[in-house]
């Protein structure tokens, strides 16, 4: 069975998970651009970052067999100087159209500042603007349900924007269901500690079903591992579904996703 | 999409995991309030909200992890 990684930041993560992912069958993992662990001194270092991750990743990658994406933006945690987050904006669509960038995440909120949601907002626009994907992040433990419900009357508020090409991310029991009825797709992220685990991912995904889910884990800086993907396909098969729902969750419903964006080869199978 | 899994073998599945999470969780408010300053840090709002996650857990009803979701989470508009 193959996997798909949609959500790990790779920057911060050595070779040896590459081969951990790949010993496991992930065939293609997504990077979307986000906090580097410390603040960026200047708004050229995010130049760096998005030729880091659209360049350089996608041959560390190839050397284990698995396609490397990314998507590009000011993320959430460093968009509340408006100034800052504009010039870094302002040189976005130059990546925006590299062979590996399948559209504009994560962006989103942290603390939910309104300066946060100034970013937020124009870079839905350069999204629709460019006809990208979008890929969002959710704020984190007590924001969380505060942060989604903004950014969620601002989309449906707008009227410009498709649901089926945006993803939620970060999404848990209390967020998942008023996205999902709203058409938009949303993802689970599966942490060690502290928040998602795979045995509460398997439980939405019984409640809700698996129209427009997408499971992923939690590669980056902090207490993190890429193989709780894996263990939340194993949760899911000890939980008794079939083979078929487990692809479906863990390698189709990524390629239905991703694949509108036109650049992301692998296909779901038939 | 159903659980193809019945409740009892779903308890016999989870039972020794939820006993486990559950003394945890005991043994960290008995750890507090042990410490020094214990009787000070009692009434926090942040263990008054796990007491009541606590009471949440023994009412009828299949959505308990969203309702004590709902309460550990900030209210109110944007902040500047």
């Amino acid at each position: 069975m193959k996997i798909i990684e949609p959500h790990v930041h790779m920057i911060a993560r050595t070779v040896q998970d590459y081969e951990r992912m790949a010993r496991m069958h992930t065939v293609a993992i997504c990077e979307p651009a986000f906090w580097a662990g410390y603040d960026r001194t200047s708004p050229r270092a995010f130049h760096d970052y998005f030729t880091h991750i659209s360049e350089f990743e996608p041959t560390r990658a190839a050397q284990y067999l698995i396609d490397h994406y990314c998507w590009i933006c000011i993320n959430p945690k460093e968009a509340e100087d408006v100034g800052f987050s504009r010039e870094v904006i302002s040189f976005m669509p130059e990546f925006l159209s590299k062979p590996t960038v399948l559209g504009v995440g994560e962006i989103g909120l942290n603390k939910n500042t309104r300066n946060e949601m100034i970013i937020f907002e124009e870079q839905v626009e350069l999204a629709l603007k460019y006809d990208q994907l979008i890929w969002i992040h959710t704020p984190h433990l007590q924001d969380k349900l505060k942060g989604t419900r903004m950014m969620l009357e601002y989309l449906e508020g707008h009227g410009g924007v498709d649901p089926n090409r945006v993803c939620f991310d970060h999404t848990e029991e209390h967020t998942l269901p008023i996205l999902h009825e709203k058409g938009f797709w949303t993802a689970m992220t599966v942490y060690p500690v502290t928040k998602n685990s795979p045995e509460r991912v398997i439980d939405l995904v019984e409640t809700f079903g698996l129209e427009r889910m997408i499971v992923d884990a939690s590669g980056d800086w902090g207490p993190s591992d890429p193989a709780t993907l894996h263990d939340t396909l194993f949760q899911m098969r000890l939980r008794g579904h079939s083979d078929r729902a487990v692809e479906t969750l863990f390698y189709n419903n990524p390629c239905v996703f991703l694949g509108q964006s036109g650049k992301f080869k692998p296909q779901p199978m038939l | 999409m159903k659980s193809p899994k019945s409740a009892p073998e779903l308890l016999d599945q989870f039972y020794l995991h939820m006993r486990s999470a559950l003394i945890e969780t005991a043994a960290s408010f008995d750890r507090i309030q042990r410490a020094g300053g214990g009787d000070s840090v009692w009434r926090d709002p942040r263990l008054e909200e796990l007491r009541e996650a606590a009471r949440i857990i023994q009412e009828d009803g299949s959505d308990r992890t969203r309702r004590i979701l709902e309460l550990l989470s900030v209210k109110g508009e944007a902040s500047s």
